[in-house]
């Protein structure tokens, strides 16, 4: 079921995305070459409880980090270790905060270093998709707005949508319902309706946008190891302009 | 944290499907047939045995990563088999699987 928050709702939310967008703003300034992906999970785990959230990720159906750490051929939940950053990576960072209750999740795609002029149009490209999509997270339009608008923007650069995972609801859980794909027909799928709250969060390859998981259970990365970038907001609905709850 | 999809595209012969709309709301099949983008013959092995499929829209299922691999060969093969082991095998996914999933809760595992 698709659930309205309430405004107190709504405001522990606010809260819950404050923290992940100043998380990933210290953590963007945390990644550079010879950093481990593991340094860059212990960072954001103390960051985050010290402003009193949890981390959302720990122990999320077994997942055993803070923050999904994927690099370059990597697309989502890469699991933090011993992988040092070289230059010319490229790192999406995911990550969730929970306080009071509700859950706040966002990601981005950081350089390290000098990247490729493909790295830097893919990151650019699917950060720009993100925008697109939240464009059209307004009432009356429909999530297949959102999703159209995602996939149409990434193909017209030459670029693929990873299909097999989706945006989501979000409030006082990290995945409710609806599924927001980011690929679809404009028209279709639940309306919007002030009060929703969903994470949109385009995945993008160079290459093929099918994706394969590791051995691990839960690292995908891209079929053919083509690039892949991912950047996501968490998104609330109003009667007028949608409000990004995890940006400054 | 990104949430894997229960979208059609990934409807495959022998995955299990569950019904979201029409009388038999709730209950689950393994596809038997793809027919086209939109439609599916889908088996549960009690009122709807492989001699009498349940036609069904695939906007009105939701699909789980459980595939019965070996009566999918068969399937496909074109063999019209399986009744029993179907009865069985939607019990044994609808254990692992499914578990907390519903549709008409906000809870997504």
């Amino acid at each position: 079921m698709i659930t309205l928050k309430s405004a107190r709702e709504i405001s522990y939310m606010r809260e819950a995305g404050r923290i992940v967008a100043l998380t990933l703003q210290e953590l963007g300034k945390q990644v550079k070459a010879g950093i481990t992906t593991g340094e860059l999970d212990r960072f954001a785990e103390e960051f985050l409880r010290r402003t009193g959230a949890e981390p959302a990720f720990l122990g999320y159906q077994g997942f055993p980090a803070s923050i999904c750490a994927s690099v370059n051929e990597e697309v989502i939940h890469g699991i933090p270790g011993l992988r040092k950053l070289e230059i010319g990576d490229i790192i999406s960072i995911d990550i969730g905060s929970v306080i009071h209750g509700y859950y706040g999740d966002a990601s981005m795609t950081f350089p390290v270093g000098e990247v490729s002029t493909e790295a830097a149009k893919l990151m650019q490209v699917t950060e720009q998709s993100l925008y697109q999509g939240i464009e059209q997270a307004t009432p009356g339009h429909r999530i297949g707005d959102i999703s159209a608008a995602v996939q149409h923007y990434v193909e017209s650069h030459g670029y693929q949508v990873v299909r097999d995972f989706v945006g989501h609801g979000i409030g006082s859980h990290m995945h409710e319902e609806p599924q927001v794909p980011n690929y679809g027909k404009t028209g279709l799928g639940p309306r919007l309706q002030p009060g929703m709250v969903i994470a949109i969060e385009p995945m993008v390859s160079v290459g093929t946008y099918e994706v394969a998981l590791q051995s691990n259970g839960w690292t995908a990365v891209t079929k053919d190891q083509s690039l892949s970038a991912h950047f996501e907001h968490t998104v609330l609905i109003t009667e007028g302009v949608p409000e990004i709850l995890t940006r400054l | 944290m990104v949430q894997e999809s229960n979208v059609v595209s990934n409807a495959v012969v022998g995955q299990l499907a569950v019904s979201k709309r029409g009388r038999d709301r709730g209950v689950p099949y393994l596809v038997l047939e793809i027919i086209d983008d939109a439609f599916i013959y889908l088996v549960n092995g009690d009122r709807r045995r492989i001699e009498n499929p349940k036609r069904k829209n695939v906007k009105h299922l939701q699909f789980y990563p459980a595939v019965a691999e070996h009566l999918a060969q068969q399937w496909e093969a074109g063999q019209q088999v399986g009744n029993v082991e179907v009865r069985k095998v939607i019990a044994g996914f609808m254990q692992t699987v499914v578990g907390n999933d519903s549709d008409t809760r906000g809870v997504e595992k």
